[in-house]
């Protein structure tokens, strides 16, 4: 079998090299966390230094604040998201026009590809005090009596936050749902309507359900990636005002690391993030498989 | 009772088009309020008014930005970034994607564990940092096409769909001496096409939006990208809003206050391409969806 492949085996060669250098030697990289890193002696020549690295951590009450942030803006993404998304997709199958549906689709996803520096430009312009559009509107309507910063404000950068990213997401995050609604059997529609059910009964009561298995398994596999809060929205749109609502791993890895130089700590305190990550990921991935063996049935 | 139930759904349907019209409102007034800035008078647009369209009518801005040179280099690294990555991307999804298609291939299982453990467990950002930095890809061009050169997902996908093709074609060819790789550029890239399609605009796109690589490896002005250009403006008006901001100052250098219709022309230059493909396109980057959530 080796042989009849082997002209196989040679395209794999490339692929395995560039996995083995950059996946796998950060990996093997990992080693520094235990070192007195020093850039010049390299990660093999640097001294072993105690776990000095992991003991600063868990004195370091930034990297409390760090965690507090991440699971709690993690959690309120997941969940909104969880619970905008299901409901956009039941409004989107519910639209009879097949036109209007594919446009209406169409632009949902369109936020999707939008980078967050971009984003974040249109975030920062319609909130403006100078410019914005959302504070113009308000001082018209009188109601507010000056223009209102609400980017310095540390309470709403959460909440901002948290929009952005709906609205980046929910439109895809749609086709997923849209898939199994069209799996749902149509016989349950057609005896619901000789019961007289209307158009809103038959969502709540046929649609929904039909979904849910699949939103469960969305929603535990979500989960698992709690300690995961995407660097580029966070990065893009905070700023040092907001810093203490907003700094999460990413952010504060990043800065402290390679802003601040200081690799082995940084790394250290990604390589926490990384191994509870881990941890959940794979108890998320065995309850979502036990589910799923299980919903066949 | 039929007609009470009709009235039912008509107030249903006209409540959710206009959910669904506010939607995509939504969607389309922060690109709608950037390109009015766009064509604006830079004096003209520093005040609180609502603006649904110029007060004039100007080009000023675009203007200013093709005469600009780095902005001019920095359109043309990012589409040669764009164009050469993802040449790069489908070869190397292409080539992990076709020999896993083989169910009897040997050692299959050790070679799909191997790119699978990526996925779940990975160094994170300093080593990688590090190790790119040892091998020499800071300032170097390099660094823009080769580190996300091969993805995971995007060759589970690609050997989804091969699996789907009829085996036939390809035993005939072997039967007539064909080799393997004769086969897969000659029979099965002409078949396989959509879903190269898929994963080359979803690449694209990656890399047309990515600026963090050009923020922690590129130090040589003349080989920015175009989205670090309106990164570095973004931190201008942070500027404005904050007083405190040095940590950002180490890693960027200082660049001139822009007017903000300049940075609204920067936004409208990289979000249009993305805009114009994209209808075209979509149904590509869907297709793909499917295909990888039947896989999980």
């Amino acid at each position: 079998m080796v042989k009849k492949y082997r002209s196989l085996y040679f395209l794999l060669i490339l692929p395995v090299i560039h996995q083995i250098v950059f996946e796998y030697l950060p990996i093997w990289g990992i080693v520094l966390s235990f070192k007195d890193f020093k850039f010049g002696r390299g990660i093999l020549g640097s001294e072993w230094n105690n776990f000095e690295h992991y003991k600063r951590l868990f004195d370091d009450y930034l990297f409390y604040r760090v965690l507090g942030n991440t699971v709690k803006i993690s959690l309120l993404n997941i969940f909104t998201g969880f619970i905008v998304t299901i409901i956009f997709a039941l409004l989107i199958n519910e639209i009879v026009n097949i036109k209007i549906k594919k446009a209406i689709q169409t632009i949902s996803y369109l936020p999707h590809f939008i980078s967050w520096v971009v984003i974040s430009g249109f975030v920062y312009q319609l909130l403006s005090t100078e410019v914005g559009l959302v504070n113009a509107v308000l001082s018209k309507l009188d109601i507010i009596p000056k223009p209102i910063f609400f980017m310095g404000d540390k309470d709403l950068f959460v909440p901002i936050l948290i929009i952005s990213l709906l609205w980046q997401s929910v439109g895809w995050g749609s086709i997923i749902y849209l898939s199994a609604i069209a799996g749902i059997e149509q016989s349950q529609y057609e005896s619901a309507e000789i019961d007289g059910a209307n158009r809103f009964q038959k969502m709540v009561n046929i649609t929904l359900p039909g979904i849910m298995p699949t939103a469960t398994i969305l929603l535990i596999l979500a989960v698992g990636k709690v300690m995961k809060v995407g660097f580029d929205p966070v990065y893009n749109l905070y700023n040092a005002q907001v810093m203490s609502k907003a700094d999460v791993f990413s952010t504060y890895t990043f800065r402290i690391g390679i802003l601040g130089g200081d690799y082995a700590y940084s790394a250290a305190i990604g390589i926490f993030q990384n191994v509870v990550g881990f941890i959940l990921v794979i108890t998320s991935n065995k309850i979502a498989k036990s589910l799923k063996a299980t919903s066949v049935f | 009772m039929a007609c009470k139930k009709s009235k039912w759904d008509k107030a249903f349907d006209i409540i959710n088009l206009l959910l669904m019209a506010v939607f995509c409102i939504s969607i389309f007034l922060p690109f709608w309020d950037m390109m009015v800035m766009s064509f604006s008078e830079p004096l003209s647009v520093n005040s609180l008014k609502i603006r649904f369209w110029p007060e004039k009518l100007t080009f000023s801005s675009y203007i200013y930005l093709f005469k600009d040179d780095q902005i001019v280099r920095s359109i043309i690294v990012t589409v040669l970034r764009t164009v050469t990555g993802t040449a790069l991307h489908v070869v190397f999804c292409l080539f992990v994607a076709y020999p896993l298609s083989k169910k009897d291939l040997k050692y299959r299982k050790i070679i799909i564990l191997f790119f699978l453990i990526p996925l779940y467990f990975s160094g994170g950002l300093i080593p990688s940092y590090i190790i790119n930095r040892y091998i020499g890809l800071v300032d170097n061009l390099l660094v823009y096409i080769i580190p996300q050169a091969f993805s995971v997902f995007s060759m589970l996908v690609t050997r989804t769909y091969i699996s789907t093709v009829d085996n036939g074609i390809e035993e005939s060819a072997l039967i007539d001496g064909a080799g393997y790789p004769r086969i897969l550029f000659t029979i099965l890239i002409p078949i396989i096409k959509p879903v190269l399609a898929t994963i080359a605009l979803w690449h694209a796109v990656s890399l047309w939006n990515d600026w963090f690589t050009c923020f922690i490896y590129i130090k040589d002005e003349n080989k920015i990208v175009l989205q670090m250009i309106l990164r570095r403006m973004l931190d201008n008006i942070k500027d404005v809003t904050s007083d405190m901001h040095a940590f950002e100052m180490e890693a960027t250098v200082k660049t001139k206050i822009e007017p903000r219709t300049v940075r609204a022309a920067i936004t409208m230059l990289i979000t249009i391409p993305i805009i114009c493909v994209y209808p075209f396109l979509q149904k590509y980057f869907v297709k793909g969806v499917m295909i990888g959530s039947l896989k999980g």
